[in-house]
């Protein structure tokens, strides 16, 4: 398989309409859920989407097999997503970090109680600061570099952002906290 | 019991259903995106100056070295020009093997050498004023145009020519 | 010369500035080289000249040897005023010069691109474009049109944008204002002119290379000669035209013209009155038919015609040799008459429903030609 990935690749690389439209067979289910992670609307992610492929075709000289077709041109996708977001002027970012020594905090247990979808609807419920840069750490499993990146902000603010966010998620998860609330 | 909920979000996850027509749309997406053609001008000495006037249309060779001196660039103008001309005299044999409508290749005569006649006005500016990336283009224009026309002229001529299809009805 | 230090980065010069009272026996003769200018109505019964140029980052030295490269003078007798103004290296709207060490990235998307499928453009769609395609605008929002153009490269290849301190910027802005009752003759080579009202003068103009860009165009003796240069009228009424390889050549509405045409490509919005079109291997849009245009001729050789059905009752007369008829995008193809000895047959032949008014005849005498027709009209017959 990853030979032919390469073989449609090259094709794309030459503009062809042909090897284009089945690499977005091959991936538009993949991408489009990715989009849906981040924008609400079926129609705005679904543009989300196809913007993302038609960036990645255009610049498609630019990708090198240091990391999958797949993962790059989900990069792609999820920046087309983020930008239809920031679009609707929404703060994705709080620049305000202490300036204090920001201890990495690696653990991310949780009661084994607490499944999937309950973590994907507390994740929903973040603000939206938060809930960005704990959906590209923990849904799509990029490190802190990669977020800044992605997000053209100072590491250091990512992973205060992320320490925040897993706070407010333990809140929102806690067992003893929703049995208190019933 | 614990556990690191990174994990849970590792496996595969089940597909968003797109909408339909999302393929059709896709693909209309695709083929309206314009081709892409990207020149890049790499200029002389160490300061470069490019003095750029608006009312041209930007139709340049794609050269490709860093930093070049100016015959280096004269050279390649040269080359280009080198290879438009043999292109153009290719097109004009084969043009004028496929026709037998003698005021047509008569015409384009005509029209050519008044193309050529102009080439030469822009060579001679040219000559003067190297610098010009305005002139430079006309040059280049100039030479896109003569392979053009004799190049759409066949087109035409072999559209004409082309025998019946399955749906051809003469009237 | 008067040499102005603007308050503000720039530099302005004061190139021509003059008027001159006209009356109805005068006439106008406007000569230009390698020059810019925008034509306006005047209603003081004067000719008015004003031409400056502005400079922001331009070195005296630069600004010196552009300006001696210049030149605009008018004179005045037996009541013919006379304006050369010329130029001896380009002066467009604006003139940029970038500074970029490593060189320029062009992005040449901007030409545009032809799409395959032809679509019938509505006359108010044709007449947009025209109005659209205003190099005004673009001269008012530069950093944003630099960069969709441009971008400087560094030395590992990558691209990033132009700010303002690499450019510098050279606004040309000449006007005149000319009255409604004097002819104009205008010779114009590599320069653009650009008619910013309606015109009823009677116009002589011959211009190569460069563009002519005008609102409607109202007189019977108008002669106008386009070589080798890009055109876009809005309306045409009256008169001779000279179409020699005009490239992407707009018309929002004809009537009552002339047409002499060859080696250009022509969009036509609307076909009106009483409209004769000579040519050899262009290429026509017909986009659509005023609702009694009377009759259109065209007599053409090696000629592409993309023609749009008239809506209403209209008669089509097709004769000639050799000629190829594709319907619905390429999907049908007729071929008429394919014997070319020089005789013409009548190839096609559409009678007018004779129950509705007639909007109009249409002619083609048309030999070794290509006619793309498209109608939605004759899809609903077909299917």
């Amino acid at each position: 398989m990853p030979n032919q990935i390469h073989t449609l690749i090259e094709s794309c690389k030459k503009g062809n309409q042909l090897a284009q439209m089945q690499v977005y067979d091959q991936y538009a289910k993949a991408m489009f859920t990715v989009a849906c992670r981040y924008l609400d609307d079926i129609e705005e992610a679904k543009d989300a989407m196809q913007e993302g492929f038609l960036k990645a075709f255009i610049h498609i000289d630019k990708y090198e097999p240091t990391a999958t077709f797949g993962a790059w041109l989900k990069r792609i996708v999820i920046n087309q997503a983020l930008d239809t977001l920031k679009k609707r002027k929404l703060e994705l970012v709080d620049d305000t970090v202490d300036n204090l020594q920001v201890i990495d905090d690696d653990n991310w247990q949780f009661d084994s109680t607490i499944t999937k979808a309950d973590i994907l609807l507390a994740v929903e419920s973040l603000k939206d600061k938060y809930k960005v840069v704990v959906k590209l750490y923990l849904i799509e499993g990029y490190d802190h570099e990669e977020i800044s990146e992605i997000l053209n902000i100072p590491v250091k603010t990512s992973r205060t952002q992320l320490r925040r966010g897993k706070q407010k998620l333990r809140e929102l998860l806690n067992p003893h906290y929703n049995e208190a609330r019933y | 019991m614990k556990q690191d909920i990174r994990d849970l979000f590792k496996e595969e996850e089940t597909f968003q259903a797109l909408p339909n027509n999302h393929r059709e749309e896709f693909l209309t997406k695709l083929q309206s995106q314009p081709k892409r053609k990207s020149h890049v001008f790499y200029w002389i000495g160490a300061v470069a100056v490019a003095v750029v006037v608006l009312v041209l249309g930007f139709n340049l060779a794609n050269t490709a070295a860093t930093t070049q001196n100016t015959s280096s660039v004269l050279a390649q103008i040269e080359a280009v020009e080198a290879k438009y001309l043999k292109d153009i005299e290719k097109e004009w044999q084969s043009f004028v093997a496929l026709t037998e409508d003698e005021r047509l290749v008569e015409r384009f005569k005509v029209r050519l050498n008044e193309l050529d006649k102009d080439y030469q006005e822009i060579s001679s500016q040219f000559n003067q004023d190297s610098n010009n990336i305005a002139v430079i283009e006309s040059l280049v224009e100039n030479l896109q145009t003569r392979l053009k026309l004799l190049k759409d002229i066949q087109e035409h001529i072999k559209i004409l020519n082309q025998n019946n299809e399955q749906n051809e009805k003469s009237i | 010369m008067l040499i102005i230090s603007a308050a503000t980065y720039g530099q302005r010069h004061q190139v021509l500035r003059e008027s001159i009272a006209v009356n109805k026996n005068s006439s106008i003769v406007l000569n230009f080289e390698n020059i810019y200018v925008a034509l306006e109505e005047s209603t003081d019964g004067k000719i008015h000249f004003d031409y400056r140029l502005e400079f922001e980052g331009y070195s005296k030295k630069q600004i010196k040897s552009t300006l001696d490269g210049l030149k605009a003078e008018v004179t005045n007798a037996n009541n013919i005023v006379n304006l050369d103004a010329k130029s001896h290296s380009q002066i467009a709207f604006q003139s940029f010069t970038l500074v970029s060490e490593h060189g320029l990235y062009i992005d040449d998307d901007f030409i545009g691109s032809k799409s395959d499928t032809v679509i019938r453009k509505s006359k108010d769609s044709l007449l947009q474009q025209i109005r659209k395609n205003n190099r005004l605008l673009w001269s008012k929002n530069s950093p944003q049109y630099i960069n969709g153009r441009f971008k400087k490269i560094d030395k590992d290849g990558n691209l990033s944008n132009i700010r303002k301190g690499d450019v510098d910027i050279m606004r040309s802005v000449f006007v005149i204002r000319v009255p409604p009752f004097v002819s104009l003759n205008i010779n114009a080579k590599n320069s653009g002119i650009h008619f910013l009202n309606n015109l009823q003068n009677e116009l002589s103009i011959a211009i190569r290379k460069g563009t002519l860009k005008t609102k409607a165009l109202f007189n019977n003796y108008n002669v106008i000669r386009i070589d080798d240069a890009s055109f876009e009228a809005e309306g045409i009424y009256g008169g001779h035209y000279d179409f020699k390889n005009v490239k992407n050549g707009k018309i929002g509405s004809i009537e009552q013209a002339k047409i002499d045409s060859e080696f250009s490509e022509i969009e036509i919005g609307e076909m009106g009155k009483n409209t004769v079109i000579t040519d050899f291997n262009s290429e026509y849009w017909f986009y659509n038919w005023s609702d009694f245009f009377d009759r259109f001729n065209l007599y053409s050789e090696y000629s592409k015609i993309h023609f749009f059905y008239p809506e209403r009752n209209h008669s089509l007369k097709v004769i000639g040799n050799n000629t190829k008829n594709f319907l619905g995008n390429g999907d049908f193809q007729i071929s008429m008459q394919p014997t070319s000895k020089g005789e013409k047959y009548t190839m096609m032949i559409k009678e007018p429903n004779s129950e509705e008014t007639l909007s109009g005849r249409i002619y083609f005498d048309i030999i070794h030609g290509i006619i793309y027709s498209h109608s939605d009209y004759i899809k609903k017959i077909n299917h």
